[in-house]
């Protein structure tokens, strides 16, 4: 029997985009993504001169503000990691220099990179290091989202720490294991709807008798897309390209694999949501964690920036030093300890109704991988609830990005208009519901894999199936009711 | 051999282009549009932020001027010149973020008063500049 | 199996228990007078509940800055600056919650500047939860029969 997500899509379903005319000689140039990171940089310039120029004033009003946390961070929760998975990842600008620094060049490939090339320390190779610095970015959300000269320096610290770790670590540590948002991306892009795979495992298996690379002296178990060759750069995320059994979270959808296999093997492949939740490989405790921040931090961002409550709006914009401390350690008790701990109760629930011989961190890491679906649809809920009424000052600062007076193109004048507000609570209902089967059916199939037979499974599941459904009404009732 | 030189030369043109050629072209757009008329910048903030800015303008009589009074502050201000009758008929409001143009040509000189016109903290009452029109 | 069933009896009572909260029986539909105040970053009521057909009456006072009121789904608009109130006048028709929001840049989180209007019942609410039960039940079902 085959596995379908939501009873509908075949678990195993593919369509390779490249083989559309044009689309794979388009992701071999080597001209793909560089053009893209050169608008984006064009794009970046400005937001950094807006944030510098605007300083303090209205974020509302300016560029950088507008650009980044309206325009880009929807698009990232709507639109990119959803469907694309970590596309943003190949187009970022931010990383570029310390790439091109590594590179000694921009198009050309000289595999022997600049720099120390140290290796990544094994201790922290995985998430809880973003982690960390994603909830610490949280604790500035209220500048970040509201003075220019925030913005302004995440970026430049983005910027800088890129360039100096890649002079020190290999290839593209600083976005695999420090970016901030890079381990969003990561977890969440095991829902996206695309990946890439090689297109035939079988030419990947006969490739390591390569006779040119025994030639060249290299280690022949490598294949050219982990070591690299004339065409292209050894994976600059330290993936194994030709691994089918690997999930989205650490490809940054560079494309070089595309141009150094020389079996043209590689697929950019459409394929049904979520499906990486269902591998059962390499499921850790720092991705748990990464889902259940996500999402508590959906919530507490929600009530500072959606929410009522005067007080909560004081503590993240520092009036008072006690209010701002209070903002950090409640903020911080609820995403590391709490969420995480009432999820603890439901899983050890769901363990000992099942019986199961497994230990119970297991049984928790599974079962907290069905919380990226809600999670992610919670982020949409809520950025569907800031784009709506808010994305028509982006038709204000495109004609006037620096607040000169400007008047591009002739919309300076356009004034703040909410969109569509009265839709926005249906399409959160929909949303979220949408997110609660997804995350029911990815718990139904991970119940399976976890648990020994069927009564067990069904038994394991209930907890869980009732966590995600009081969750997701909690999250129905805070957004729309 | 030489192909490839010049493909990195262009993709490093490019990205100079994208960002020393983008700041460079915003100041020169800028520059142009303060050179099609004689232009004096004020930046309005409330009085705890540093309130008019400068807070003291010269002009010369008969000299034509256009004042560009950029709001960047979080709330919104006003612009008036009561004895010049700038902003009484019809009165100037600059929201956050947004800027006024006001072209005058001085007709009389003496020092005048230009105050905010909209109630923009508890100090609003105190948010006054000068204007300081000289004979030519 | 019989332990299993009686787990989902007890949530499922413990749901629809709740539900009915949210169900309130609506009052008879009267005239409202609410006075709102607004100040750096909030409002005074934070949340202000009416029952659908009322026809209410908002005064809108600021007491520090120039602040706007601007209502998602009704989309009625009015602004105030200390010593000028502003004021709507609209019937509640449509249920459910209602975002107030700033509608004149008042400050650095003015965007965040918020309040709700609650119109009861909440049919929506209502509705939406239903249909989440729906889910969790159908797919406790779909599992149970799948694995047999």
């Amino acid at each position: 029997m085959k596995d379908k997500i939501l009873g509908i899509f075949p678990l195993d379903w593919r369509y390779d985009i490249t083989s559309l005319p044009y689309v794979r000689s388009v992701l071999k140039s080597r001209w793909v993504p560089f053009l893209i990171i050169v608008f984006n940089l064009f794009f970046f310039t400005i937001i950094l001169m807006a944030g510098v120029v605007g300083g303090v004033s209205a974020g509302n009003y300016n560029f950088a503000i507008m650009f980044v946390w309206i325009l880009w961070w929807v698009m990232l929760m709507l639109v990119f990691v959803p469907f694309f998975s970590r596309i943003w990842c190949s187009t970022c600008p931010l990383p570029a220099f310390g790439e091109w620094i590594q590179r000694l060049g921009f198009l050309k490939v000289r595999n022997k990179l600049f720099g120390l090339n140290r290796k990544w320390p094994k201790q922290l190779k995985n998430m809880w290091l973003m982690n960390f610095l994603f909830l610490g970015t949280t604790y500035t959300t209220g500048f970040l989202t509201t003075r220019p000269i925030a913005t302004f320096i995440l970026l430049m610290a983005i910027i800088l720490g890129s360039v100096v770790l890649s002079t020190v670590f290999e290839r593209r540590s600083f976005c695999l294991y420090c970016c901030p948002v890079s381990g969003f991306q990561g977890l969440y892009s095991n829902i996206a709807m695309t990946e890439i795979r090689c297109k035939d495992p079988e030419v990947c298996r006969n490739h390591n008798v390569s006779t040119r690379a025994k030639a060249l002296g290299c280690d022949y178990q490598q294949r050219d897309c982990v070591r690299g060759n004339e065409n292209g750069y050894a994976c600059p995320w330290l993936e194994v390209p030709f691994n089918q059994n690997r999930r989205n979270t650490y490809c940054g959808m560079c494309f070089e694999c595309f141009k150094t296999c020389p079996y043209d093997n590689m697929a950019f492949n459409l394929r049904p949501p979520a499906t990486d939740l269902v591998l059962d490989k390499k499921r850790g405790l720092d991705e748990a964690w990464k889902a259940f921040m996500m999402l508590g931090i959906a919530i507490f961002f929600f009530l500072i920036m959606q929410g009522p409550f005067g007080f909560l709006k004081d503590w993240a914009n520092a009036k008072t030093l006690a209010g701002y401390l209070s903002y950090i350690s409640v903020h911080s008790t609820f995403n590391l300890l709490i969420f995480p701990g009432i999820f603890f109760v439901f899983s050890y629930a769901s363990h000992a109704l099942g019986r199961t011989e497994l230990p119970l961190k297991r049984v928790f890491i599974n079962f907290s991988y069905t919380l990226v679906p809600l999670g992610l649809m919670a982020w949409i809920a809520f950025s569907v609830g800031i784009i709506f009424a808010n994305g028509s000052y982006l038709i204000h600062v495109i004609s006037d990005p620096f607040g000169w007076g400007w008047n591009l193109l002739g919309t300076a004048n356009f004034p703040w208009t909410p969109f569509m507000t009265g839709m926005v609570p249906y399409m959160q209902i929909g949303g979220l519901l949408l997110g609660l089967a997804l995350s029911l059916d990815i718990g139904f199939k991970i119940a399976r894999q976890t648990f020994k037979n069927r009564d067990e499974a069904v038994m394991g599941f209930y907890p869980i199936a009732a966590f995600l459904t009081v969750t997701t009404m909690f999250l129905m009732w805070l957004f729309t009711g | 051999m030489q192909k490839k030189q010049i493909v990195e030369i262009i993709a490093g043109l490019m990205i100079i282009t994208a960002t020393a050629g983008a700041i460079a072209g915003t100041f020169l757009y800028e520059d142009m549009l303060n050179n099609e008329r004689k232009t004096i910048v004020i930046l309005a903030l409330a009085l705890e932020f540093g309130n008019w800015s400068p807070p003291e303008i010269k002009l010369v009589e008969g000299e034509p001027v256009r004042l560009k009074i950029r709001n960047t502050d979080t709330v919104t201000h006003g612009f008036a010149v009561p004895e010049l009758g700038i902003g009484i008929d019809e009165p100037v409001e600059i929201k956050a973020g947004h800027v006024a143009k006001i072209d005058i040509t001085p007709t009389k000189k003496g020092t005048f008063l230009y105050v905010c016109t909209v109630w923009c903290s508890k100090q609003h009452p105190k948010m006054v500049g000068r204007i300081i029109i000289s004979e030519k | 199996m019989k332990n299993g069933k009686l787990i989902l009896l007890i949530i499922i009572f413990v749901l629809l228990t709740s539900l009915s909260l949210t169900l309130a029986q609506p009052e008879a539909p009267r005239e409202r007078e609410i006075t709102i105040e607004a100040y750096k970053f909030a409002y005074n009521p934070e949340i202000i509940e009416v029952n659908q057909g009322d026809k209410v009456t908002i005064r809108f006072i600021s007491t520090d800055v120039h602040h706007g009121l601007y209502i998602d789904g009704y989309e009625l608009k009015t602004d105030a600056i200390p010593g000028h109130e502003g004021e709507i006048t609209f019937v509640a028709n449509k249920t459910g919650k209602f975002t107030m929001r700033c509608s004149v840049t008042c400050g650095a989180f003015h965007p965040y500047m918020i309040s709700y209007l609650k119109v009861k019942p909440d049919y929506r609410l209502f509705g939406s939860i239903l249909l989440a039960l729906i889910l969790f039940l159908s797919s406790i079902v779909l599992m149970v029969r799948k694995e047999r």
